[in-house]
């Protein structure tokens, strides 16, 4: 129902500034997800768009109308907190309602929203209930129904989910991807989570100190990170990561040598680099496998970990002291110091320059 | 309730009962003992706890009613106690409001707006009231006496003058109910304002809902404090029409004649009001008030 567009957003708190100039533009109906590390800017950036930090500076445009100094509710947007944040004086029906009651809505004009919201998420007998009385789950469903009964332009939730346990976060994140669907508004979210990241988004922002370092489709940022930090960010467990050197650049790969001069082959597209450049090699977990020969990495096993359906074999990255992981078949047997060959598909590879930006991979789907 | 015990569990609970009973009749004794001196015949301050005979003397006089003594001579009520009575009421009650009135609004100010000045100002305020109030009795008099030739309601001898004076010490309610707002999350009154709420409907509706406990024990504690103050009643109010019970129950301890029974209804007479308004107040003193908005 509405388009977003973030221009050279800058958030300052006295000296210190969190946010350095966002630009994005977000589609209508889109469903945005930001993920980051801890204390990246990631609430502050949803508050500055819900009006609840002002900007200062940049523009903020909803519908191409600029709202930077426009308070919260004139921006057309609505907020479900992390912590739920319900009126605890009030009941249910009451929390769902206040927003429409304040906008001078009589009894007769709010009643039918607010028990349709409920219905749609299943808080119908909850309606007369104070919050103390409420399950985690059901007080995230008020705080949603809260949200829906002001039909917002744009839905903005900062990790809607986190305190709920993880069978009733799935559970959640089906419910909150049916109602976008169902409502078709813009959404915004804020999660830790990789899995509600993937599974949720239309584009995944992936924020670093107050910077964007990448927007994309899932698929896009899992199979074309722009840097390293993107790459080690989204996968789990993280992708491996080996310092090495070019050795030797064709039209179909590198060969990348390792600090203790093994060699492994990626295939990437090269231009531009020499031989001798350092780079540093990636490979995802879930893509090594145990082999005899062929294109792998020779390690040192650390711990096995057995998760049930899958091992997780944890080694001694060759020449650095880095642990990496492989994710293996369930029940694999290995002992610990037994010297292991990794292998991997060229087109599995990751390589990265010096600077952290990664080569383009000539066949990153496969 | 199965819980299995220590041997020396029950010596401890009895040790506590009997520590507590201690302390209770140590804590009312002086309250029975004004009891039966108020409805002993006669002015005397020593005497059983419980009296020989009982006379409702002094208990008329404080009522405004009257008697006839032993001689058969017609006692009037010597002062309108009564009136006192309503004077303390009236005053505990209309400065206990603006007390409440200000601090509230003062304590969200100090809380949720950010403003230059901030801690000093918290600061200073808690500065202020450190000072009691007695070491500024003469500057309290001139101030008021002055005030008094523009504005006759607010000079000396007025109940209006009393009332500014006890509004005024209200740093310590600010700081009270200021700790308080600072435990509430301020997401809820984000939530609020997200929902449409000006920063006053926010205070209005969501806040202070939540704080009507702390705002009932501030309110208690403003109105007994105006209920038993005398050192600034005493310098501002003369009239005796004019005075509050606290001010008014002295008259009864003249330097000749200490007539303690009548003092002794007296004060009992004045506790009345703090009862009700206590009893008034309890239901509203309710925990919980906060529960379930927030993840803990
Ligand atoms: N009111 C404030 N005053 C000063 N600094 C602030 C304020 N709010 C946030 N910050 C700073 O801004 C940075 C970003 O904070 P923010 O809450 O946006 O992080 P986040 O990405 O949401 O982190 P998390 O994932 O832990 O929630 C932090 O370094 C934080 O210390
Ligand atoms: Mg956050």
């Amino acid at each position: 129902m509405a388009t977003l567009t973030l221009k050279q957003i800058r958030k300052q708190f006295g000296e210190v500034t969190t946010l350095h100039g966002i630009d994005l533009d977000i589609a209508d109906g889109e469903f945005i997800v930001f993920v980051g590390p801890s204390g990246c800017g990631k609430s502050t950036l949803l508050r500055t768009i819900a009006g609840l930090e002002d900007i200062s500076a940049g523009e903020l445009a909803i519908d191409g109308v600029r709202v930077n100094d426009l308070p919260p509710v004139k921006r057309g947007i609505a907020m479900v907190f992390q912590s739920y944040a319900l009126y605890p004086h009030m009941s249910v029906f009451e929390n769902m309602a206040f927003g429409l009651k304040l906008a001078g809505m009589s009894k007769t004009e709010y009643t039918p929203p607010v028990t349709r919201a409920a219905r749609v998420l299943q808080i119908e007998h909850l309606l007369e209930r104070k919050p103390a009385a409420l399950s985690g789950g059901q007080r995230q469903r008020v705080a949603i129904g809260r949200a829906i009964v002001q039909k917002p332009k744009v839905f903005l939730f900062d990790e809607p989910l986190s305190n709920l346990d993880a069978a009733l976060r799935v559970q959640m994140r089906i419910e909150i991807a049916r109602l976008h669907r169902e409502l078709r508004a813009t959404m915004i979210y804020v999660t830790h989570d990789q899995v509600e990241a993937m599974t949720l988004a239309d584009r995944i922002v992936v924020l670093r100190a107050g910077r964007i370092e990448q927007v994309g489709t899932p698929i896009e940022l899992y199979h074309a990170p722009a840097n390293l930090f993107v790459a080690g960010f989204l996968g789990s467990p993280q992708m491996n990561f080996v310092t090495g050197s070019i050795v030797a650049i064709d039209a179909h790969g590198v060969d990348v040598a390792l600090p203790d001069a093994q060699r492994v082959r990626v295939a990437v597209d090269a231009a531009g680099a020499q031989p001798g450049d350092k780079v540093t090699l990636g490979v995802r977990p879930e893509h090594l496998s145990l082999v005899a020969g062929g294109n792998a990495i020779a390690a040192a096993a650390i711990a096995l970990e057995h998760l049930g359906d899958a091992s997780v074999l944890y080694l001694q990255a060759p020449g650095t002291g880095e642990t990496l992981s492989a994710r293996l078949p369930a029940l694999t047997r290995i002992a610990e110091g037994e010297v292991c060959r990794l292998g991997f598909r060229p087109e599995h590879g990751y390589l990265f320059r010096a600077d952290g930006t990664a080569f383009r991979r000539l066949n990153p789907l496969a | 309730m199965a819980m299995v015990l220590d041997k020396t569990h029950r010596f401890k609970v009895i040790a506590a009962h009997a520590g507590l009973i201690f302390f209770l009749a140590l804590t009312l004794f002086p309250f029975l003992m004004i009891v039966s001196i108020s409805l002993r015949p006669g002015n005397f301050a020593a005497g059983s706890l419980i009296p020989e005979q009982i006379s409702f003397e002094h208990w008329k006089l404080a009522l405004g009613i009257g008697y006839t003594d032993a001689s058969g001579q017609w006692v009037a009520p010597p002062f309108p106690v009564l009136r006192w009575l309503w004077n303390s009421i009236k005053i505990a009650t209309i400065s206990a409001a603006v007390i409440l009135l200000l601090s509230t609004t003062c304590a969200y100010a100090f809380a949720r707006l950010r403003f230059a000045g901030r801690r000093l100002g918290l600061n200073i305020l808690f500065l202020m009231q450190m000072f009691p109030a007695v070491l500024s009795l003469i500057a309290i008099y001139a101030v008021f006496d002055a005030i008094g030739s523009y504005v006759p309601w607010l000079g000396i001898d007025s109940h209006g003058s009393l009332i500014l004076a006890y509004a005024g010490g209200l740093a310590l309610h600010i700081w009270t109910i200021k700790g308080y707002f600072d435990t509430i999350p301020v997401e809820i009154e984000e939530a609020a304002r997200v929902d449409g709420a000006t920063h006053f409907q926010a205070f209005r509706y969501v806040l202070l809902p939540m704080a009507v406990p702390i705002l009932v024990v501030v309110f208690l504690l403003a109105f007994i404090g105006a209920i038993i103050e005398y050192p600034v009643a005493s310098v501002l109010l003369h009239q005796e029409q004019n005075l509050t019970l606290a001010v008014g129950s002295k008259l009864f301890l003249y330097t000749q004649n200490y007539l303690w029974g009548d003092f002794a209804a007296a004060a009992i007479l004045s506790g009345l009001p703090i009862t009700v308004v206590f009893l008034l107040a309890q239901r509203y003193m309710i925990s919980g008030l906060t529960a379930g908005g927030v993840k803990g």
